[in-house]
């Protein structure tokens, strides 16, 4: 009774200045739309790849340092008997189409190839002739001259002209990504007006499919999400067949959709490919959160249309208040799980926002509905007629009959939901991550069919890159650089869909093999670095110098292995990255090229395949975690807030069974997991969750005044389910609409979404009475306790059975299981952050410290770590500098300004006291991971709310003794993986040290523990690390690590915070 | 103070406050004060008792350049350790723009550091009064480029005992070499105790081959200090990280740091004419980890050094090669200890007899430090060995830090040998220090 009062005086207090409160609604919503106007749009690949991962540091280093991106590609097919490019026609058209290509505006006119520009090498009476195919004139053409010096350059087949000799391929790059549809539309006008029957014209390549789809994207989304919106509203006039209630509805998403993007604007946060999707889950909760009030409000005025609006409002907000709040609550908990467990940004960024949206919503439902609907008085409804609550209209009797058969036959409709329930689980699991762009377009699309065209006919579309490097001008233009790199294009040939690589090796041989009069196509190259770099010498000399930008660098230092795949799908390419990448780590570790001057060769991937497969394998290990994780805060929540677990497990039941619905349909349509549809989740979780909290709020209510749950059902239902049943029509019929769309993308999207509204409506209709009344049933007949429980247990043991096989069962926790979580935790390469620590000894002294660490991992076996103090001043720019190079060991130095000298100094045990703190060396290098060799390891409890109780014992008398312990428990975050709370052991059976990560961040994809505390138990004494500004920059320079460069003062941009 | 003492400290903050007011930053500053008191094991006497005052600041002029500047003030009013303060003292020769300023009878100041410094990119320039440290050894450098103070005898920190002067320093990193080159337009040499301080140097092999008691050292003094700018030193480092192994290579030319001396006996008072010649040698020094372990190696040679050989009242000089070897290593012990053993091997090649300096200088360092408490409580014992003469020094300290400002540390030095030793010269001399740091 208080809390109505509170609750009556609170909206009576909100209401008080209708216009005022409207105004400021107004108000936001312009400011939030003034923001939408600086909205950037990112709806590149690399977006979902942290900027410092090294896939993306390598994709950009090999476009900064080789000047090679993404590609359009014009292909033409010669069709006719014997159809081939080498006649004098042909190349003559190839010739004009270059020319004319090049001059389209945007396009790079240095960075367009074909046959007609590209040079060939071969033997001459000179030595060396460098020498175009095609003639400028026309009438100069030698087609077989053109062919012959084409049979003699492999890398020329296959990416220039088909190897049939039927094709031929126009390479060009574009000035400005952002106008590329605008560029692709003007090179299909050149193309289209060619007029020649027997030449069949197209455009493909990634770059034109990356901008085709976007602009098919944006131009379908513009002209349909406004038709979702309107067919919303529309519903919603139907519902309640009052133009004021839409307003109102408008106003609350409006503020909800707009206010939620346009702070995501003001803040600077990019509009991701997958942010399409965030109006609609906006839309959604928001139009759900309006339609339950306006439902209560006109059930109100339907009763008693002599009653005063204003009463009827508040009245309406303050049967509303709760369980929107509740609704809010789990919606929003459900979007942090998909967020704090997310390591795409852009995931991270949807979920976080659209748990805002949900905010927001809330609050325009509280604040400006109400306000609204006082200055538009709204009049009572001819839907709600003179029906009372107790007396349901056609809407609520079909409710009613759908809840009857879960009321009356709990059992018989919960055994046919668990038989469902197994299927779909078990359909589920067909489902499988993949990726190919070009599959958002429809088969019949010109530049799907110009896809498939290419990668049959020529190389194909997809690369794969490596770049390999050394510290030595002209490192790569010797011949064991020259020999490792031909070992390993050898090496990228023999892997599956690679038809060709190309390297400055290539063109070497050919030159060796013109000079000598040798073949050409084993690689052969000399064995003296002197010879190789004449090679290049000579080429320069006889042909354009900037033939081999593509290949390596003006220095000699980098070069560049391109390998082309004839598949774009990431399940058919994973595995041969997964090779490379496996074969660079192991021979361009870095490690010493002995005639290579001592110079160290290394290697990253780069190229669109390796990006994909970055993508991807990100995705796979996130998402069924993010999934998992806002499962879990939704029926926290839920249990928390109606205070029972069984009502908590009822209330996730809805939407766990559309996401497992959702997931089922998907493997039987073959609509795989990738970014876009791996939001269904999400919208799942924003659809389902608010019919099954609306519904037990409103049973729970009724269940205080009827006699049993059947008949509390009866009571609550029409209302609540009527409110429901609109605003899921509403939503599902809205997004329906995208159906209509050319796209596949936005089909899948607009069918999926419509089928998650039902399936979840449903759900609720029918399990959670059944739920409820199955329970109420136990409790008074304990005969049937034990017949259902067992139906139960079998129930779970079948969905575990047929679950078993699952990607989802692969991450069951065992010790193990856990162990490696933690030890794969990802690490950013590059680090730096400021620590304060604070030290207090057992008296209860203090000592502050703050220093600047910088860390650089350029592998697992090589961390370098340097600790630069700055306060206090004492000690200030006293530097540590640690270089671990894994199993091969520790060097330390330390820089001590008094001294002005460097000294190396010997690396300690890793068990001893870092730096005269309560932490170790182990501690603070490990960065709170357990070595999978070192330790073994044991679950001591299952997992709970804090997360994995972890044992771990060291292997070995030996590392007991290097790590200063006997054995250890340690809690383990189940999000992050994160430790909060490690016990060290020595023999005692209590710990003599402690550590706990007492505040953890996402920062930039990396769970970042930001505040540790370690006491040791025995000392009292304890350390308390405070990490501030962390940031991960994409790199950081070299000579900070270097024991020569320790003397030197930090650039100021890393002593202070930015 | 002098007029052009004044005039010096003049213009030494024309040069600091003239950037400042042109919005220069002070991007850094130190001032550390110390309060000491000593006495002597054998009598009780007190020794010493001084207040140091150490003030250091950085001045950034622009994101490339800075101005680093240190100043040393020290009152010592038991003035056993350095107590003539009329620049005339017999065995020391600070620089012409190298000596303190005394303020009063009991103190000076003087200037520690005030260059320049360039930073752009890999390289870097110091152009002012600085110093350099190449050699890697623990308390005794097998080699060293500035010249030392030895008023306190041996100091841990060598940075205190080490002159600096005034020069100009490149710093270029090419391709991975590192090189280091410095020429010192200074004259300055090693600043030795005066007679009576506390640590005289008494044995013969740092008199010119004279005892204290001896007879001779009634003589007229005659000094030539090196020219400024044609005996400059010009030294070159050539550094690389070789995978574990840290490598450099060094070359010196420049003026010997401790004098040699000719006796001219045709006056009527003999006259000791002391000259500190030109001196040449090449360094290798090698520095590498193996996990607990750091292991350094050095080895010098000096060609044609010029030494002293006495023959009855005959003192001349005679150029011989020397060569010096250093072997150390820095263990990680259990037990949190720290170790550092290190074996100095210094040889005078073709020895004639006669010569002043001993032709084998060998030594035997050991140091063990543990600290206690959270580095609150620290220990430290040093021991040095003359396996030659058989003399020895040993050191052992105690420092206790009550907070990150205030330090209190009790040391006591103890010398045994021969009195011609370079320890047992002090054998009578042993001591016992106080001292309170306190950092603003």
């Amino acid at each position: 009774m208080n809390d109505r009062t509170g609750s009556t005086s609170v909206f009576r207090r909100l209401t008080e200045y209708p216009v005022l409160a409207v105004l400021a609604s107004v108000g936001f919503i312009v400011w939030a739309a003034v923001g939408l106007g600086s909205l950037e749009k990112d709806t590149s690949l690399r977006a979902f790849i942290p900027v410092d991962h090294p896939s993306v540091v390598a994709e950009e280093a090999i476009e900064d340092i080789f000047g090679i991106g993404d590609a359009f590609a014009v292909a033409l097919e010669f069709r006719g008997n014997d159809a081939t490019v080498f006649t004098r026609d042909a190349l003559a058209l190839i010739s004009r189409l270059t020319e004319a290509l090049g001059g389209v505006d945007n396009i790079d006119r240095d960075r367009i190839a074909s046959i007609a520009t590209e040079s060939s090498i071969t033997g001459s009476q000179d030595g060396v002739e460098v020498a175009s195919y095609v003639a400028a004139d026309e009438a100069d053409i030698d087609p077989e001259r053109a062919r012959a010096r084409w049979l003699a350059m492999p890398p020329h087949q296959g990416t220039l002209v088909s190897f049939d000799e039927s094709s031929a391929l126009i390479l060009f790059e574009i000035e400005d990504v952002e106008r590329a549809a605008e560029t692709y539309a003007a090179v299909r006008g050149v193309i289209d007006s060619l007029d020649r029957p027997d030449v069949i014209a197209s455009v493909a390549g990634p770059a034109a499919v990356s901008a085709y789809l976007s602009e098919k994207i944006d131009r379908d989304a513009r002209l349909l999400q406004p038709v979702v919106f309107l067919v919303v509203l529309l519903f919603v006039y139907i519902a309640f067949r009052r133009v004021g209630s839409t307003v109102c509805v408008l106003a609350v998403v409006a503020g909800t959709a707009v206010g939620a993007l346009g702070i995501m604007s003001w803040q600077g946060v990019a509009y991701y490919a997958i942010t399409n999707a965030l109006p609609v889950i906006l839309v959604a909760v928001a139009v759900a959160d309006a339609i339950h009030v306006l439902s209560h409000y006109y059930q109100l005025r339907a009763a008693d249309p002599a009653m005063p609006v204003r009463d009827a409002v508040i009245e309406s907000m303050q049967t509303m208040a709760r369980p929107i709040f509740f609704t809010s609550a789990t919606t929003a908990a459900g979007f942090c799980g998909i967020a704090l467990a997310s390591i795409m940004p852009p995931i991270g960024y949807f979920a976080w926002y659209a748990a805002l949206g949900v905010a927001l919503a809330w609050v325009f439902s509280m604040v400006t509905l109400p306000n609204a609907m006082l200055l538009l008085r709204l009049e009572p409804s001819p839907a709600f007629g003179s029906r009372t609550v107790r007396e349901p209209g056609a809407v609520g009797k079909w409710l009613l009959a759908m809840s009857a058969l879960g009321t009356r036959r709990p059992v018989a409709v919960l055994t046919v939901f668990a038989a469902v329930t197994v299927a779909a689980v078990y359909q589920a699991t067909e489902l499988r991550f993949d990726r190919s762009q070009v599959e958002n377009f429809s088969p019949r699309e010109s530049i799907r069919q110009a896809d498939a065209f290419i990668n049959s006919r020529f190389v194909g579309t997809t690369s794969i890159d490596a770049l390999i490097e050394t510290a030595e001008p002209d490192g790569v233009l010797s011949a064991e650089a020259m020999s490792r790199i031909v070992a390993l294009q050898a090496f990228m040939e023999q892997q599956e869909h690679v038809t060709l690589t190309v390297s400055i090796a290539d063109y070497l041989s050919l030159l060796h093999a013109a000079i000598e009069g040798d073949t050409a196509d084993a690689r052969a190259l000399p064995d003296d670095d002197d010879a190789i770099r004449q090679y290049m010498f000579v080429y320069e000399a006889s042909g354009d110098p900037t033939d081999f930008e593509e290949e390596i660098d003006a220095s000699g230092s980098r070069a560049l292995v391109r390998g082309m795949l004839n598949t774009v799908r990431f399940s058919e390419t994973r595995e041969t990255v997964e090779a490379i990448q496996r074969y660079v780590d192991e021979s361009f570790d870095g490690s010493l090229a002995e005639s290579v001057d001592g110079t160290a060769l290394t290697a990253t991937l780069g190229g669109n395949a390796n990006t994909t497969y970055h993508w991807m394998t990100r995705l796979e290990s996130s998402h069924f975690r993010g999934v998992a994780l806002s499962l879990s805060m939704v029926f926290v929540l839920s249990a928390l807030v109606f205070r029972s677990i069984l009502i908590g497990l009822v209330a996730v039941v809805p939407v766990a069974f559309t996401i497992v619905l959702l997931y089922a349909v998907m493997a039987a349509f073959d609509i795989y997991l990738e970014p876009a549809t791996s939001m269904f989740a999400a919208i799942s979780v924003g659809l389902g969750v608010d019919f099954a909290i609306h519904l037990i709020e409103r049973l729970r209510r009724a269940r205080a005044t009827e006699a049993t749950f059947a008949d509390a059902v009866g009571r609550a239902l029409p209302a609540t389910g009527r409110a429901c049943f609109f605003s899921i029509v509403a939503l599902g019929l809205g997004f329906s609409v995208l159906t209509l769309s050319g796209l596949p993308m936005l089909q899948r999207f607009g069918g999926l979404v419509a089928l998650a509204a039902f399936a979840s409506f449903l759900t609720t209709l029918l399990v959670v009475p059944s739920c409820f009344v199955l329970a109420e049933r136990l409790r008074a007949d304990r005969a049937d306790r034990s017949r259902i429980a067992a139906g139960i247990v079998a129930l779970a043991a079948a969905v575990g059975f047929v679950a078993a096989p699952t990607e989802v069962q692969a991450e069951t926790p065992t010790a193990q299981w856990v162990a490696e979580q933690v030890a794969d935790r990802a690490e950013a390469p590059r680090t730096r952050r400021v620590i304060d620590m604070t030290l207090t000894n057992r008296r209860g002294r203090e000592k502050q410290r703050q220093a600047v660490v910088l860390k650089r991992i350029d592998s697992p076996q090589s961390r370098v770590t340097r600790i630069t103090f700055l306060e206090p001043r004492a000690i200030r720019d006293t530097t540590f500098l640690s270089q671990d190079r894994g199993a091969k060991g520790e060097d330390r130095w330390l820089y001590l300004p008094a001294t002005k000298r460097v000294r190396r100094i010997p690396a300690s045990d890793r068990g001893d006291a870092f730096l005269g703190t309560d932490f170790s060396y182990e501690d603070i290098q490990s960065e709170l991971k357990f070595d999978l060799d070192e330790y073994d390891f044991a679950l001591v409890a299952d997992a709970d709310a804090e997360g994995y109780t972890l044992a771990g014992k060291p292997v070995s008398a030996g590392i007991a003794t290097e790590l200063g312990f006997e054995r250890f428990v340690a809690t383990i975050d189940a999000v992050s993986f994160l430790p909060r709370r490690i016990e060290f052991f020595g023999r005692d059976p209590t710990p003599f040290k402690v550590v706990e990560v007492r505040r953890q961040e996402l920062i930039d994809g990396y769970w970042t523990a930001t505040e540790i505390f370690a006491e040791h138990v025995r000392n009292e004494h304890t350390t308390l690390f405070v990490y501030r500004d962390v940031t991960y920059p994409e790199e950081l320079d070299p000579q900070h690590f270097d024991p020569a460069f320790l003397e030197r003062t930090l650039p100021a941009e890393l002593r202070i915070a930015p | 103070m002098t007029r052009r003492s004044w005039r010096a400290g003049l213009a030494i903050c024309g040069v600091v406050v003239a950037p400042l007011v042109h919005g220069a930053a002070v991007e850094d500053y130190r001032l550390s004060t110390s309060v000491a008191y000593a006495v002597a094991v054998d009598t009780g006497q007190r020794i010493e008792q001084a207040l140091s005052v150490a003030g250091e600041a950085s001045l950034r002029v622009s994101d490339a350049l800075l101005w680093q500047v240190g100043a040393r003030a020290s009152f010592d009013t038991a003035l056993r350790l350095r107590p003539n303060r009329d620049n005339e003292r017999i065995f020391i020769h600070a620089g012409r723009f190298n000596r303190r300023v005394p303020v009063g009878s009991a103190g000076d100041i003087e200037l520690r550091e005030f260059y320049l410094e360039w930073q752009g990119g890999q390289n870097r320039a110091r152009l002012g009064r600085q110093q350099i440290a190449w050699s890697g050894m623990d308390g005794l450098p097998t080699f060293s480029v500035n010249p030392s103070d030895y008023h306190d005898f041996i100091l841990e920190d060598e940075a205190r005992r080490r002159w600096t002067q005034w020069g100009i320093y490149l710093d270029l990193l090419l391709s991975g070499w590192r090189f280091e080159g410095a020429a010192f337009f200074d004259n300055s040499v090693h600043d030795v105790p005066d007679p009576g301080s506390w640590f005289e140097f008494t044995a013969p092999q740092f008199r010119f081959g004279f005892a204290v008691d001896d007879a001779a050292n009634a003589v007229a003094i005659d000094t030539r200090l090196p020219d400024t700018i044609r005996d400059a030193t010009y030294a070159l480092r050539l550094s690389r990280r070789f995978g574990n192994a840290g490598v450099a290579l060094v070359g010196l030319v420049g003026n010997e740091h401790e004098a040699v001396g000719t006796l001219e006996t045709g006056t009527a008072v003999p006259t000791l004419r002391r000259s500190f010649p030109r001196r040449r040698l090449a360094a290798l020094t090698v520095d590498t980890g193996l996990g607990p372990a750091v292991l350094r190696g050095e080895f010098v040679v000096h060609s044609n050094r010029v030494l002293n050989v006495r023959s009855g009242d005959t003192l001349a000089t005679v150029e011989l090669d020397t060569l010096t070897a250093g072997v150390g290593a820095d263990l990680s012990l259990p037990l949190d200890v720290f170790a550092n053993i290190q074996l100095l091997i210094d040889r005078i090649q073709d020895a004639p007899v006669g010569l002043v300096k001993p032709e084998r200088n060998d030594l035997v360092t050991l140091t063990l430090r543990r600290a206690f408490f959270y580095d609150t409580l620290n220990l430290e014992f040093r021991w040095y060995h003359d396996p030659d003469i058989g003399d020895s020094f040993g050191q052992a300290r105690v420092g206790y830090s009550f907070s990150d400002s205030l330090a209190v540390e009790l040391h006591g030095a103890w010398f045994t040998g021969s009195f011609e030793g370079r320890f047992g010269q002090f054998a009578d001399r042993d001591m016992l220090k106080l001292a309170i740091r306190y950092d603003f």
